[in-house]
């Protein structure tokens, strides 16, 4: 049980169900997300890890209904906040739970800055703009979330430009933004690929207090495995638009079901002796405008048979609390199903053999 | 042991930019990239530089192929001077030592063919002509993975992972002594990663090429290096062994890097210090250790003199106040 579970037990904040973004281009029709559906509980990290273009940030981008548009359409499916269904909302009510509810957190901190405001000026409008407080009360409310995230002599910063600081201490302005009106959810969508390890230890060491702190939830997307491993506690990984397994970070690691996640991570370098090949896949990721047929890792997956180019595999439980979408591991068909022509009976060590 | 038959050694090498006045005031109007670094790669061997970033990683590596003209320094390559040959000398030269970058794009001209990008320096160095050389072009697209058909396509029509295997095989036409390889996977998706990982170790075993092999990874640099060297401000402040690197290392820096990496490892989750609060502000002054305000141990001495590089076990320097030999 995650520290969060027991606190505010298994309690969903955010649920995504069967979420579908389409791009409409002179190239076609991008599916770049096709059937997302994911939970985040109270207080809970939730990871989203994928490859680029897998589709984690439209993901993002369109739980707050913000996918350009055009030339991105959200076609299908819904987000539910706190049991309040999001993409029913007026766009005015919307926006009020950005910024309130929902604090935001990109890659680039300069992107959601603006140069010529101090940091002072920032912070205190996201306040305003969503609290009945004054001018003053603002500002001292700004002093204390700069101090919250850690920044050193915060009064002094607040009067300085965004290109005065660091990029560790410019995310760590943003973040004080985001949380600036204690939101449920942080969503934060690379927050620290722009950064340093070493600035990027301690934004990670950070989200995870603050987190404590303001017992809030928190949806971390990142390409980066070791990142996923550090911070999440339950985790999603995304492959081709959708979501191939769901579980667990120590599940998820060290018990890999689907042969994608399994096969990702036995290529690690830190996984390997020296000397010795490391275990690739082959291949390389989809196009969200042409995906293969039925499972979409089936290219490039060892235990492809024919079957798994031509059934969509669901994203089912196949050991408790242990999500997977592949028709080729033993726990994904239930009792009495009728297996596709051509799958022959599972083999129970295929999956495992790591 | 090392020192035994190098084939690149650089000494005191220094690459400083100019900058406009006003940018940086204080710091004598020039940005030190690579400030005094000195190491040598020996014959089949790779060393592995880590740093972060802005360390001047890359630019020492342009610098050693002379795409950069050093400010001072010394680098030999198979024992010629290579700082101070110019013109043709340089040239002839420089087909020994073959630089891979870090974005396959934007390094390969996009309005030239694959096989047109490939067979380039066979051309420039005189190797091959015509039939010869579309014969060897096939060979080196084949032997770096690619389907002979991605000879007729431009660098944009190919995924990341193939452009990259365009610069590999462009680099290995010449048949070089000496690979430079800054950063080659970083732009890369995870479970590409690895395939070239593969393909940069299995050339360099079957050629017995040396390498220069510059990531941020630590694990990439781990698997690949012999030796490793970790770049601080524009110079070293500790090289060793690879395994020495990851389970000894002495240098603060480089324990405060090992240590703030993550790990794709739930179990090993980092009980981080809360002490490396602050951000990793460079060090203004010129004098003392330049790593000293993030230092737990930092003391008198580190302020007054940047400590020497010190051998603390044969094969392991490591530049810190608290092993300085007398
Ligand atoms: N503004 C846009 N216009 C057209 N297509 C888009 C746009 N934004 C996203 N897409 C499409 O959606 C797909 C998924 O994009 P997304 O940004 O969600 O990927 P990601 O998983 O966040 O990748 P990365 O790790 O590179 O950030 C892309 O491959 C692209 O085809
Ligand atoms: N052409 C240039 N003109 C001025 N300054 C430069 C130039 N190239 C690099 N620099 C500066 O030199 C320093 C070292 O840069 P360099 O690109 O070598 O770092 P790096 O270690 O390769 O970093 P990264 O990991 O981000 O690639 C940086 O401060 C950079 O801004
Ligand atoms: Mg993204
Ligand atoms: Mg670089």
């Amino acid at each position: 049980m995650t520290p969060a579970a027991r606190l505010h037990g298994n309690e969903t904040l955010l649920e995504v169900d069967n979420l579908r973004v389409h791009f409409h281009s002179a190239r076609g029709v991008a599916r770049a997300v096709d059937g997302v559906s994911f939970r985040v509980r109270r207080g809970e990290t939730f990871g989203l890890v994928g490859e680029s273009g897998c589709g984690k940030t439209v993901t993002a981008l369109s739980v707050m209904r913000l996918v350009p548009t055009p030339p991105g359409r959200i076609v299908g499916g819904r987000v539910m906040l706190n049991g309040q269904d999001l993409h029913g909302l007026p766009e005015s009510s919307l926006r009020r739970i950005r910024g309130d509810r929902i604090g935001m957190v990109f890659q680039e901190p300069m992107g959601a800055l603006n140069p010529v405001f101090t940091v002072g000026q920032q912070v205190t409008e996201v306040l305003r703009r969503h609290r009945d407080v004054s001018r003053r009360q603002a500002a001292e409310l700004a002093v204390q979330m700069l101090e919250r995230v850690r920044i050193p002599e915060p009064a002094r910063r607040m009067t300085e430009y965004p290109h005065q600081l660091s990029g560790g201490m410019q995310q760590r302005v943003v973040i004080a933004m985001a949380l600036a009106c204690g939101p449920d959810l942080l969503i934060a969508d690379e927050p620290t690929t722009a950064l340093d390890v070493t600035t990027q230890a301690r934004i990670l060491e950070l989200l995870r207090e603050l987190q404590r702190e303001l017992a809030m939830s928190v949806l971390l997307i990142t390409h980066d495995l070791g990142v996923i491993a550090e911070a999440a506690d339950r985790v999603g990984v995304m492959y081709g638009g959708r979501i191939v397994e769901c579980a667990g970070v120590n599940a998820i690691f060290h018990d890999p079901q689907h042969p994608y996640m399994a096969g990702l991570l036995r290529s690690l370098p830190g996984r390997q002796r020296g000397g010795h090949p490391l275990p690739a896949i082959a291949g390389s990721v989809p196009s969200p405008l042409a995906y293969p047929s039925g499972c979409r890792f089936h290219p490039r997956c060892s235990l492809a048979v024919r079957a798994c180019a031509e059934t969509r595999p669901q994203l089912r439980k196949v050991q408790p609390g242990h999500g997977a979408a592949c028709i080729r591991l033993p726990g994904y068909w239930r009792e009495g199903e009728a297996l596709p022509a051509g799958l022959e009976p599972p083999d129970p060590r295929a999956a495992h053999a790591r | 042991m090392p020192g035994e038959n190098p084939i690149l050694i650089v000494r005191g090498l220094k690459k400083h930019f100019p900058v406009r006045r006003g940018l940086l005031r204080g710091s004598g109007g020039a940005v030190r990239a690579v400030d005094g670094l000195s190491f040598e790669v020996e014959r089949g061997s790779t060393l592995g530089l880590v740093g972060e970033s802005g360390c001047g990683k890359t630019t020492a590596a342009r610098t050693i192929v002379r795409l950069l003209e050093p400010t001072a320094g010394r680098i030999f390559f198979q024992g010629l001077p290579l700082h101070s040959l110019r013109g043709r000398r340089l040239r002839a030269v420089r087909r020994d030592m073959q630089i891979i970058f870090q974005d396959p794009c934007g390094s390969l001209n996009p309005r030239m063919t694959v096989e047109a990008v490939v067979g380039e320096p066979l051309t420039i160095h005189g190797i091959a002509r015509g039939r010869s050389k579309r014969l060897r072009v096939r060979e080196l697209l084949e032997r770096v993975g690619l389907p002979a058909e991605c000879g007729r396509h431009y660098p944009h029509e190919l995924s990341g992972g193939q452009r990259q295997r365009v610069g590999i095989a462009r680099a290995l036409a010449v048949d070089p002594n000496l690979l430079v390889c800054d950063e080659p996977v970083s732009a890369l998706d995870v479970s590409v990663q690895a395939q070239v990982i593969n393909l940069l170790a299995d050339i360099q075993r079957e050629r017995g090429i040396s390498c220069l092999f510059i990531a941020h990874d630590l694990s990439m640099v781990e698997y690949l290096a012999d030796r490793v060297g970790v770049m601080y401000m524009g110079r070293l402040v500790e090289v060793a062994a690879s395994e020495d690197i990851y389970s000894g290392a002495r240098h603060p820096y480089t324990r405060m890097l090992l240590d703030a990496a993550p790990v794709a490892d739930p179990a090993r989750r980092k009980r981080r210090r809360r002490r490396h609060q602050g951000p990793i502000r460079p060090q203004v002054t010129s004098e003392g250790c330049r790593f000293r305000s993030h230092c737990e141990w930092a003391g008198d001495e580190c302020a007054r003199a940047e400590p020497q590089m010190a051998q603390i076990k044969p094969g392991h320097l490591v530049r810190c106040s608290r092993f300085q030999n007398d």
